[in-house]
């Protein structure tokens, strides 16, 4: 259990800076997750944080002391790779008292807590193959294994999830969710994915070219998005954004040409604008204000999408229950002002 | 057994062989003939006698053919050969046995089953003679100026008067004893030499006779042979296909003891010496060049740091200059730090190699870099990563580079040579070997032998490293 703070984090390679600045407070037993799209740098910074990569510039601090002196070995962090990077030529057994034996632990000890993870994984009948012997799922549990018999200030996963098929990848969300629960550690959990940042987040950090774009949790993202990256990457379907205009006297033209009424706190930077309405926030109605050509329709039986435009721009329309729409029928659609979300257009 | 066989007896064809498993097998064959006969070959002939190889003999068997001792005999009445069947193997071996051997053998019990010009002759050639003559002098109270006679002045020869006294002795052998005690040429004694007994039809009166023979191996038409019912008549030149010998396997395990127990005659080398000189040196020049090789190589695959290039391009470098050109440096090097003629001297100069170092890391670029990482996670030291992650996974480039390195080291003559040219006790095999092949000896029995004793360990340690070359472990933990 431990607190992490990341204080004006840099990294450059040669000339090129990568990681711009990041000011970061992740509170003991916060279960926190790096999201953005590939490229974006969470995995480097949290090579940064593990010791794995040098610090350019700024500080990671755990628990109030800077470890940027310490290696990778001494910062007791205990992280899960992508690969799982388990040791090819020892047993499972092996794989997890590794660590402990490093840390010259004794023999009893050591078995006492690689029973114990064994269990708490279901891996005990495991220990003795190899890991050339076990599937993606039984790998990943070990990998995971490895780290919890350590007993580490904080939890690192970098990326651990996306070797496995889909089926085995909810499962597995939901059993760190519930390691998490159990354990009560610190965990730092890197993906590109936002469903997994969205379903196991205490709190979770967007993450875009090197740069924090908004960190809270992920109720908050999802409602208050701070900007128009964060809105389009956090939730499914993705928001609708719609190019709107400065009409008469402050008043926002709709693609169509109805208008609508400004919120109160929006302060209009030149004359155009991106509205962001997502899909489950505008509904079918032959009097409203958006016209709509729907392209095409998924029929789910407990929920309906239709893909459409609205006056060429794309928009997304979740129906919940069965509706009776074809693709090729011109609709209205409706929305309430308060759902939406206004974003400068640069 | 059986798995063997079946493993052996597939067939492309499903009912029985067609004409590929035919080219394919006879292919096979040929293959294991080429490679095996000449290893074969060289196994059997150092079972071989020495009499047997000094003759040429290129057969495949090592084999024993009956012999005869032949020597020519001068007495007052003329110069007779004598052939002597049944003798022992040490008489005819009697010139290449050492001082204790020799004393080993029973030879007064030889001689006296022999009489007459027999006798004489292997008395001589024994070296009874002397003692003989020394004998009957004193007991027949002859003139004691005979004592001396051999390294007298031809004055004093005259005076001494050697015929009257060789003219009491009755018995023929004390006579000839005597004789030739007395450097008198009408009693010189030949030495024995081996001869084959063989049987062949008389090429005058076509009879069937036994024959003695220098040697099979002629590339003449005929061969000299002396009867040996009559073996002071002319030799006759018998043709070689009528010539029918009689051979009997024959093992010579002392090719393989007399060497390693140090007893060869004329040469003070000890094999057994040289056998474990060359194990010390091999065991642990493998052993330091393993380590400081799979250390560079770690520090050059899985390192970054400034002139890591340049580092990598001296060690390639150095293979592109002829080991013989660095000869005097190594020499010098050698002898400055203090390890000239000692095995410290072959075993340190040569225990980083360029082309181990090479082979290392480039296997070692092929182990994820992320198990490092991750070993580092588990609070594992630098040298704990080196030990128990970076070592195991290259294993099987580390046991390639070990069988190349006994190789080397086991059949490396010029360091050696270099390193410990006059320190006999520290030659290494391949020294004790050249050392076999002086001026003054020549023992094939011995040399081949030896040689094929050098080949043993390379043969062993390839049989039991190659499977770790087989089984490619790296591959098989990270996706």
């Amino acid at each position: 259990m431990a607190k992490l703070e990341l204080k004006n984090l840099k990294k450059s390679y040669s000339s090129i800076e990568v990681i711009h600045g990041v000011d970061m407070e992740i509170q003991s037993g916060e279960f926190c997750v790096f999201v953005g799209p590939s490229g974006c740098g969470k995995s480097t910074m949290l090579r940064m944080i593990a010791g794995l990569e040098g610090i350019t510039e700024g500080h990671v601090c755990i628990d109030e002391e800077s470890v940027n002196h310490l290696p990778a070995a001494q910062r007791g962090l205990a992280m899960v790779f992508q690969s799982y990077a388990l040791y090819p030529h020892m047993s499972v057994r092996q794989n997890l008292s590794f660590g402990l034996e490093n840390l010259r632990m004794s023999k009893s000890e050591v078995s006492q807590r690689v029973g114990e993870a064994a269990k708490m994984l279901q891996i005990e009948a495991l220990l003795e193959r190899k890991p050339g012997q076990l599937s993606g799922g039984q790998r990943q549990r070990v990998a995971i294994g490895r780290t919890v018999v350590r007993e580490p200030k904080i939890f690192l996963f970098d990326e651990p999830l996306s070797n496995l098929d889909a089926e085995l990848r909810v499962a597995m969300r939901a059993e760190i969710a519930a390691l998490h629960r159990r354990l009560g550690n610190t965990m730092i959990y890197v993906t590109h994915d936002q469903v997994e940042a969205m379903t196991m987040a205490d709190k979770i950090a967007v993450l875009r070219d090197g740069k924090v774009e908004q960190f809270g949790a992920p109720l908050d993202l999802y409602n208050n998005p701070a900007n128009k990256f964060v809105a389009g990457f956090i939730g499914t379907p993705r928001m609708n954004f719609l190019n709107v205009s400065k009409g008469e006297s402050g008043k926002i033209v709709l693609p169509g040409g109805k208008t609508a009424a400004v919120p109160t706190d929006w302060q209009w930077e030149g004359d155009k604008a991106i509205l962001g309405v997502r899909a489950h926030h505008v509904k079918l109605d032959d009097k409203g204000e958006l016209p709509f050509q729907a392209n095409s329709v998924e029929q789910l039986g407990g929920e309906t999408y239709v893909y459409g435009d609205v006056d060429g721009q794309d928009m997304t329309v979740h129906i919940t229950g069965q509706a009776n729409v074809k693709s090729g029928e011109a609709l209205q659609l409706t929305f309430d002002m308060a759902d939406t979300h206004l974003f400068q257009s640069n | 057994m059986i798995r063997i066989w079946t493993f052996l007896s597939r067939t492309q064809g499903r009912n029985g062989p067609n004409w590929v498993d035919w080219l394919a097998y006879g292919y096979l064959a040929l293959g294991l003939l080429v490679i095996l006969f000449p290893v074969l070959w060289l196994g059997l002939n150092s079972f071989k006698s020495q009499a047997l190889l000094e003759q040429n003999d290129l057969s495949l068997i090592p084999k024993d053919y009956v012999r005869l001792g032949r020597a020519s005999v001068t007495t007052p009445e003329g110069k007779e050969f004598v052939l002597i069947e049944g003798l022992p193997n040490w008489v005819l071996d009697w010139g290449g046995l050492t001082d204790s051997e020799k004393i080993e053998q029973d030879v007064l019990g030889l001689v006296e089953q022999y009489q007459g010009v027999e006798a004489i002759a292997l008395s001589s050639y024994l070296g009874l003679s002397e003692a003989r003559a020394r004998m009957v002098i004193q007991e027949l109270n002859l003139d004691d100026c005979l004592l001396s006679y051999a390294s007298s002045t031809p004055e004093a020869r005259v005076a001494c008067d050697a015929d009257t006294a060789l003219y009491q002795i009755s018995d023929l052998e004390d006579r000839a004893a005597v004789g030739g005690f007395l450097g008198l040429p009408e009693y010189k004694v030949g030495k024995i030499s081996g001869q084959i007994r063989v049987s062949a039809p008389d090429p005058v009166s076509g009879e069937e006779r036994i024959w003695a023979i220098t040697s099979l191996t002629s590339n003449r038409e005929t061969i000299a042979a002396r009867a040996l019912d009559n073996p002071s008549e002319r030799p006759v030149q018998l043709p070689i296909s009528s010539i029918v010998s009689s051979a009997s396997l024959d093992l010579r395990w002392e090719n393989y003891i007399d060497p390693l127990k140090g007893n060869i005659s004329g040469v003070n080398i000890n094999f057994m010496q040289c056998f474990t000189n060359s194990l010390l040196v091999t065991v642990l020049a493998t052993a330091l060049t393993l380590l400081i090789n799979s250390m560079a190589a770690f520090a050059l695959s899985k390192y970054r740091f400034r002139g890591q290039l340049l580092s990598l391009a001296l060690v390639l470098g150095t293979l592109m200059v002829p080991p013989t050109v660095m000869l005097i440096g190594v020499f010098k090097m050698i002898n400055a730090a203090g390890l000239g003629g000692s095995i410290w001297g072959v075993i340190i100069p040569g225990a980083a190699t360029p082309t181990g170092v090479f082979l290392l890391r480039q296997y070692m670029l092929t182990i994820p870099e992320e198990l490092l990482e991750a070993a580092r996670m588990d609070a594992a030291s630098e040298w704990k990563v080196f030990w128990r992650i970076i070592i195991p996974l290259a294993m099987p480039a580390i046991a390639a580079l070990g069988i190349l390195s006994v190789i080397w080291r086991w059949n490396d003559l010029i360091l050696p040579l270099v390193a410990i040219p006059t320190q006999t006790d520290a030659h290494t095999l391949q020294l004790c070997l050249l050392n076999l092949d002086g001026e003054n000896i020549n023992q094939p029995h011995y040399k081949l032998a030896m040689t094929m004793l050098t080949l043993i360990p390379t043969t062993l340690v390839f049989v039991f490293l190659q499977r770790f070359i087989t089984t490619g472990i790296a591959s098989t933990g990270v996706k």
